[in-house]
């Protein structure tokens, strides 16, 4: 009998009463178990074979690193950044947007947005599509650095801050906007568990977008200021892209896992070389946005004048810059993206982190320009 | 080892005498062991001797073809130490031999009769197929990591010992999804050993029968020794690691000491590895009746004997 000096392995089945907790990590508090083979995945017959270590054994960050890794920094942009840039255009339109309020709706969707990368990291281990990706996640849980259930509880510890924070914005407002928050909750939430599975019938490319994009910067402004401004939904939509441009080539750079396993995303959908083509769709949905945008938030009288004033001029400049930079990144995902040789290919990661920069170096410049 | 003879000459068209030659210079020296595995297999689930050589030539067909027409997109001028059959009997020959080799698997299983072994036999060879077409599109990829490649060789090599393992159970009807679960892993388990312990042969590493060395870097493509090699190296060191021509100049750029320390990593997960295997066999043995579980056995030395390359104490 293996005692708590030594690893050894242990494979378990999904009827078997131990699953769930060495799943968890609840099963001892010496041991850890780390997965290292998945059979049948996501079926009643699924099958794991766990590594058990001595917890005293295993090398590991200390808990702030972990947590920081757990956390994703740096995908954070993708809802605070977003909600900071309406709250520039806002200030800028001269909306009087509640200073009090915008602070606690950006911690609020702050704290909404940590709690979902934690449930993610918890369920896609539960339901197994980090056990067998090996690049899924923040791989925390499958290094053994903490054990599933204290993520799980991690998250759901931010999912109460965003309440606490989210809670005084809504009894401020009408039960729309309530309704409407409550939607976009539950679609974050439905993003990290998959208790329905949308994310695997192709649904997760519109729900990142819609989340990320107008619902995020609408539903900003419409909380903090009751106001419903429609520049608001060109700048969703230009965000809402940036984040489908970086979510549509991670599901490229997963598609050979995510065929293996059925899971429809587009990119499965349309094979490698098509959804490849799709990033330039993409692309020029967010020059697009962004042109839309622009021209909507910084010359709203110029067609009526046929003249611009200096202020305007500045501000047309400014914009123009931002055109071409965004369109120079853009032309370098894409070109890159298209000479991928390989499904498994290593400038997958390149291109991937060169899509994460584009989304927080357009939050950047958004703030540059119109502040 | 013996060379095991796998056809008889009657299985090959007498009037294509090129074809019968390109075959009997691919099929000599191959040490077999596949098709041993096989019998090993069958013979403990008491197969008939007949059952047994088809299953035998049938994985040793798949193989060879596979490494004709892997030669041929390799553009390898050496195969078992001597000239490969591109060379010697043109592109043209190779593939049409390599093509031939794998019609000959689906008539003579279909003869058989058993369809789900055909199914069986038809997906290891597009799942081959598949690992060595991503394999090619790696090449000059100097960034891989271990995981991905560990993917393409579950493909590749991987697969050949699934169905080492799996096929004798089709051919005596035994379907059980559970065996057929952990057949597959430990198909898994062994195709990636003898993949890593041939990528340990690229650099002289255990390498008892003097094959050539650094032929995969050579070719622009990273093994699975070479990225371990790599981790952590900086940018200089992987640029001169890349264009190193002799086992000297690349132990001076990693380091003597580096070099045997990562061996000892090295070794140290494939152990593991092999230990996950042994945990695997005796999950096995509960599913097996008492006489097929003397199979579990003689499997258990294979994956030791295939990473250590050598008949394991």
């Amino acid at each position: 009998m293996n005692g708590p000096d030594a690893s050894y392995f242990k494979t378990l089945s999904k009827s078997d009463s131990e699953f769930e907790a060495y799943l968890r990590g609840t099963f001892s508090n010496e041991l850890m178990a780390v997965p290292v083979r998945t059979l049948n995945v996501q079926s009643q017959n699924e099958e794991v074979t766990f590594e058990v270590l001595v917890k005293k054994d295993i090398s590991r960050p200390n808990f702030l690193l972990v947590l920081l890794k757990l956390l994703r920094p740096q995908t954070l942009t993708f809802s605070v950044g977003s909600m900071v840039v309406s709250f520039v255009a806002a200030q800028r339109m001269k909306i009087p947007l509640d200073f009090w309020l915008s602070i606690l709706t950006i911690f609020a969707v702050l704290f909404f947005h940590a709690a979902i990368n934690l449930l993610n990291d918890y369920y896609d281990h539960i339901k197994g599509h980090d056990r067998i990706n090996p690049n899924g996640g923040s791989r925390a849980i499958q290094k053994a650095w903490i054990p599933a259930y204290q993520v799980q509880r991690l998250g759901f510890a931010f999912f109460a801050l965003a309440v606490i924070c989210g809670v005084p914005v809504l009894i401020q407002h009408s039960s729309l906007v309530v309704v409407l928050a409550t939607l976009s909750a539950l679609a974050g939430i439905e993003f990290s568990t998959h208790k329905l599975g949308l994310k695997n019938l192709g649904w997760g490319e519109y729900l990142v977008f819609l989340l990320t994009g107008p619902l995020l910067t609408c539903g900003f402004v419409w909380a903090t200021s009751a106001y419903f401004l429609w520049q608001m939904l060109l700048l969703g939509c230009l965000f809402g892209f940036v984040s489908l441009l970086f979510y549509h080539f991670a599901n490229i750079e997963n598609i050979f896992l995510d065929s293996q396993v059925h899971r429809k995303t587009w990119a499965v959908h349309l094979g490698i070389d098509r959804a490849k083509k799709f990033l330039w769709v993409i692309a020029a949905s967010i020059l697009l946005s962004y042109t839309a945008f622009a021209i909507s938030f910084a010359l709203p009288q110029w067609p009526s004048r046929q003249t611009l004033l200096p202020e305007e001029q500045r501000d047309l400049l400014l914009l123009v810059s931002m055109f071409v930079i965004l369109a120079v990144q853009l032309i370098l995902i894409c070109v890159q993206s298209n000479r991928l040789l390989s499904p498994l290919s290593s400038d997958f990661e390149s291109i991937r982190n060169r899509s994460l920069r584009l989304h927080w170096l357009t939050v950047i410049c958004m703030i540059l320009a119109l502040s | 080892m013996k060379f095991v003879k796998i056809y008889e000459s009657q299985d090959f068209p007498s009037y294509l005498p090129k074809l019968n030659n390109l075959y009997d210079d691919l099929f000599s020296h191959g040490k077999g062991f596949r098709s041993r595995l096989v019998r090993l297999v069958g013979e403990k689930l008491s197969l008939k001797e007949s059952i047994i050589s088809l299953l035998s030539q049938t994985i040793e067909f798949i193989h060879n073809a596979s490494l004709l027409h892997d030669d041929l997109v390799d553009r390898s001028a050496l195969r078992r130490n001597k000239t490969t059959a591109w060379l010697k009997y043109t592109p043209e020959y190779a593939v049409l031999a390599g093509d031939y080799l794998l019609a000959r698997v689906m008539v003579n299983l279909s003869k058989f009769g058993n369809l789900k072994l055909i199914q069986f036999t038809a997906e290891m060879i597009s799942d081959l197929l598949e690992g060595e077409w991503i394999q090619d599109s790696l090449v000059r990829d100097f960034e891989i990591k271990l995981t991905q490649l560990d993917q393409v060789h579950n493909l590749k090599t991987g697969s050949l010992f699934k169905w080492c393992l799996q096929a004798p159970f089709f051919a005596v009807e035994i379907y059980d999804e559970d065996i057929h679960d952990l057949l597959k892993e430990l198909g898994s388990i062994l195709g990636l050993l003898f993949q890593r312990s041939d990528d340990l042969l690229d650099f002289d590493v255990r390498n008892y029968e003097d094959k050539a060395i650094l032929g995969d870097l050579k070719s622009g493509y990273l093994n699975s020794f070479s990225v371990f090699l790599l981790k952590g190296a900086s940018e200089e060191q992987r640029a001169k690691f890349i264009r190193s021509q002799s086992l000297e100049e690349l132990k001076r750029i990693i380091n003597e000491n580096q070099f045997m320390m990562r061996l000892q990593e090295f070794d140290q997960i494939n152990a593991r590895l092999i230990d996950l295997y042994i945990h695997k066999i005796e999950r096995l043995k509960s599913l097996l009746t008492p006489t097929q579980s003397l199979l579990c056995q003689d499997l258990i030395p294979l994956a030791k004997m295939l990473y250590w390359r050598k008949a394991s104490s």
